[in-house]
């Protein structure tokens, strides 16, 4: 299945081609706020230049994991029925729809996504793993960052087995998880405790932590808690799919 | 009322208001939105001084002149922007529209009007009057200013939509580069230009005029000086410019209604 995935993502060259213009576009208008920003300032709640033009990088390359092209189809699937033939389909239905979700989405990492990091690595100086258990850790934790993704995507995905509004209450939600989320700014420049919440908290998975993680400051607790909240969403997952399953009778006929 | 076109806007505004739930919400999460990129300059100031020197309610002024632009011509931009207008292409759809006895890029325009970017260009206002407040600059002449950079910014928008939707008739893909000029010029737009450099600046200012939209007018309402050639003085070239900008893209539209071929099947 996670193959599948992945050759099917593989056909949309021109998509890729185009989110790749885009994401290299708002890393260079990124890099340019951060480096004009820190001239004025060397050190920036324990951020330097070298730590932050790195986060820019990796925030490049989680976008096109985490904002797909395929945000919408699993919930538009639930709300025209297609999805009741997943559910006659063999094997448990979760795992095949987080497998096919998870190649497609390594797809744009290998292809988009690390290409990028790698290209922007050698123009500027950026601060990434360069030993083979500092690369390691780094590649565990991008993995544990698309999962969380693809968790993410199930958990709203299946607001539209219980609202038709579901296109709306995801504009709302993903301006709260661009911002907490840390795509707009590095959570570690929110105040107080918004700042340990955005370092800690549910969502620190998809960015803050594989951030951590490549600039080395404390990367295995970093992956440790990454793993945490990929445990804790997949329980998540299980429950919504249970009591989606019981709901999606009552819509079938 | 009298055209097909306030007809056509008019029908697809009560089918709008007959779902209003998600009218809310989406409009909700628009302003929602605008207000967090307003918060983030307003932030990074906190932290670091200033963003070129700029305060974050001076940032922030820039944020909410080119979201109020955008959310003004995304409320009639949908039935052009490259995923909907993609697909009518693809499906044949613009050969029906083509044997109407109306205008194609008006139809288009008027019968998709979306009304939640009505709540992004009042959130994109609330920002630019918060920060007008703020930095105690709001006279009648600011105000003037303010609403031209705004329509500027509209129009800008709306061109580029148009000429991505023109590209849409020889390759579907290529639109959406279209569209990344549009999206990536706000982006730039919404910093001080003396961020980047002096090409990004250039480019940006005259070839692609969103600098010219948004951070010409917003320098000469905070009565400062741009880098280089970047100034309050610049502001009478903004409607030659713009204008010159929207010509271009009607040439493009017509130049690929021309070559539209159908699809074959």
């Amino acid at each position: 299945m996670y193959w599948a995935g992945f050759r099917r993502q593989s056909r949309y060259v021109a998509s890729l081609a185009v989110g790749v213009a885009a994401n290299v576009f708002f890393g260079i208008i990124r890099s340019a706020l951060f480096v004009s920003l820190y001239r004025q300032k060397e050190h920036v709640a324990g951020l330097d230049v070298t730590a932050v033009l790195t986060y820019v990088w990796v925030l490049q390359v989680v976008f096109g994991v985490v904002f797909v092209t395929w945000i919408w189809e699993f919930a538009d699937s639930v709300r025209s029925g297609d999805f009741a033939a997943e559910l006659v389909k063999p094997g448990a239905v979760l795992g095949r729809l987080l497998a096919v979700d998870l190649g497609r989405s390594s797809f744009a990492l290998a292809t988009r996504g690390l290409p990028q990091l790698a290209v922007a690595g050698i123009v500027l100086d950026l601060r990434l793993p360069t030993t083979p258990p500092g690369v390691l850790m780094f590649a565990l934790s991008l993995a544990l960052c698309a999962v969380a993704a693809s968790q993410l995507r199930f958990l709203f995905g299946s607001l539209a087995f219980w609202t038709p509004d579901y296109r709306g209450w995801w504009t709302m939600l993903f301006g709260f998880l661009w911002f907490t989320g840390g795509f707009l700014v590095p959570v570690e420049f929110f105040p107080g405790a918004l700042r340990w919440i955005g370092e800690h908290g549910p969502l620190a998975g998809l960015l803050a932590m594989p951030v951590r993680v490549a600039t080395g400051r404390g990367a295995a607790s970093a992956l440790a808690e990454q793993a945490c909240w990929v445990v804790v969403a997949a329980a998540a997952c299980h429950s919504v799919m249970a009591t989606a399953e019981r709901r999606m009778v009552i819509h079938g006929g | 009322m009298g055209s097909p076109y306030g007809a056509l806007a008019g029908a697809k505004v009560r089918s709008l208001a007959s779902a209003p739930g998600l009218l809310v919400l989406r409009s909700a999460g628009d302003v929602f939105i605008v207000t967090m990129e307003a918060l983030a300059p307003l932030l990074l100031v906190s932290q670091f001084g200033s963003i070129a020197g700029w305060s974050g309610p001076e940032v922030a002024m820039l944020i909410g002149v080119a979201r109020t632009g955008e959310g003004l011509a995304l409320i009639v931009g949908r039935g052009i922007d490259p995923n909907t207008f993609g697909d009518t292409v693809r499906l044949g759809r613009f050969d029906q529209i083509l044997t109407r006895p109306v205008s194609p890029l008006l139809w288009l325009l008027t019968s998709d009007v979306e009304l939640r970017f009505v709540f992004r260009a009042a959130a994109g206002a609330g920002v630019v009057g918060w920060s007008a407040h703020r930095l105690s600059v709001l006279s009648p002449g600011t105000a003037v200013v303010l609403a031209a950079a705004a329509v500027a910014s509209a129009l800008f928008v709306l061109s580029t939509l148009v000429i991505g939707a023109a590209v849409t008739f020889r390759t579907v893909e290529g639109s959406d580069f279209a569209v990344l000029l549009s999206n990536g010029g706000m982006g730039l737009a919404a910093f001080p230009l003396e961020v980047y450099s002096s090409a990004l600046r250039l480019i940006f200012t005259f070839l692609v005029p969103v600098g010219l939209c948004v951070y010409v007018p917003v320098l000469t309402v905070l009565d400062r000086d741009g880098p280089g050639v970047l100034g309050p003085g610049l502001l009478p070239v903004l409607p030659v410019v713009v204008g010159a900008f929207a010509g271009l893209s009607l040439l493009t539209w017509r130049q690929g209604i021309r070559h539209y071929e159908s699809t074959g099947s």
